[in-house]
């Protein structure tokens, strides 16, 4: 089942986002790679680099300093979608932004006017 | 002795089938220079299927846009003719419906056309000893076939259909590393395990299609009568 129209353009803005990322930090030699899932009730959207990857406690600190500007814009888009997002990044095996976003949205919105 | 005869005898012999001229003289003379000895070339899908029995190449690296007879009906009709054989897929992108066929029917790796040299040679050789070649778009589409297989309704248990074969989670979670792009040695070192276990994982996840391929064919063909022929 595919998404909804306004899911799946927030979806599309978070990648680009997280693409735009990729060519501003990962390096000019680096390459990146995007995996979409269609999961029974999610899709996933995986956008990966084989950059340098972010320090430990480098994340924290630009946290800390106001300057995490598109890694809030990217959760903020999937939190409004009922999703998630997930930054994960190994020394020497690069970074991966893995994009959630529950297929039935009008459930989605239900669980965010909860919380 | 050049790289790609290391450990072996004799040279790797490889099979060109491609329909345009200049690229498939152009890899025959990429692979020849690097070691490999071309027996055959084949311009389309017929001659292909006919010179590569009398060739019998180790490695046939098709391509499965072709005239005559479609490159996946090649790949079925010679590594039916010969188990043997081992075809890597070297294909233009955006034929994933066709990829996926072709691996189905027994191809053990894929290749995208823009991969440099080096990554062809490296291919071919790990093709000739039987190490699937996974691009991370073939791991998409291997792991989008699974979900497709896990979501059609389960055969009725009075049937004799086969059951649709399911990864396993390390399975799924070794081809979502790959399919981010990710080396078997980095695959290793993030999950603690040997680079050995990860070609094992992989080389499951194909073999699992492979053979559930060959069931339903068999299958369909008992039900058509076809095996009195």
């Amino acid at each position: 089942m595919p998404l909804a129209p306004l899911a799946a353009r927030e979806v599309a803005a978070a990648v680009g986002a997280a693409l735009d990322n990729v060519r501003k930090h990962a390096g000019e030699q680096a390459s990146a790679w995007i995996l979409v899932e269609d999961e029974p009730d999610e899709v996933i959207v995986t956008v990966r680099d084989d950059g340098p990857g972010i320090p430990e406690g480098r994340l924290a600190q630009a946290e800390g300093e106001g300057r995490l500007g598109v890694a809030l814009s990217i959760r903020g888009r999937l939190r409004d979608l009922g999703g998630s997002a997930e930054l994960i990044s190994v020394p020497g095996q690069g970074t991966e932004v893995e994009l959630k976003v529950p297929k039935d949205l009008t459930q989605a919105r239900g669980k965010a006017e909860q919380r | 002795m050049t790289e790609a005869t290391e450990g072996r005898q004799d040279p790797i012999k490889v099979m060109v089938v491609d329909d345009h001229p200049m690229w498939r003289d152009a890899v025959a003379r990429d692979l020849a220079e690097s070691g490999f000895e071309v027996v055959a070339t084949a311009g389309d899908g017929d001659q292909a299927v006919r010179r590569a029995k009398a060739a019998a190449p180790d490695v046939l690296v098709l391509d499965l846009n072709l005239p005559a007879k479609p490159g996946v009906q090649v790949c079925k009709e010679v590594v039916a003719a010969n188990p043997a054989l081992r075809v890597l897929v070297l294909s233009a992108s955006g034929e994933h419906a066709d990829v996926l066929e072709a691996v189905k029917s027994g191809a053990t790796g894929y290749l995208l056309k823009s991969a440099s040299t080096e990554e062809l040679r490296d291919a071919v050789r790990r093709t000739a000893v039987g190490d699937p070649v996974f691009t991370p778009g073939l791991a998409g589409l291997v792991l989008g076939e699974y979900r497709r297989l896990a979501s059609e309704p389960a055969p009725a248990p009075d049937t004799d259909e086969p059951k649709a074969p399911r990864l396993t989670d390390r399975e799924t979670e070794v081809l979502r590393l790959v399919a981010k792009g990710l080396s078997y040695k980095q695959i290793a070192e993030r999950l603690v395990i040997s680079h050995r276990t990860v070609q094992n994982h992989v080389q499951n996840t194909l073999g699992k299609l492979q053979l559930h391929n060959r069931v339903e064919l068999v299958r369909y063909a008992i039900e058509r009568g076809l095996d009195d022929e």
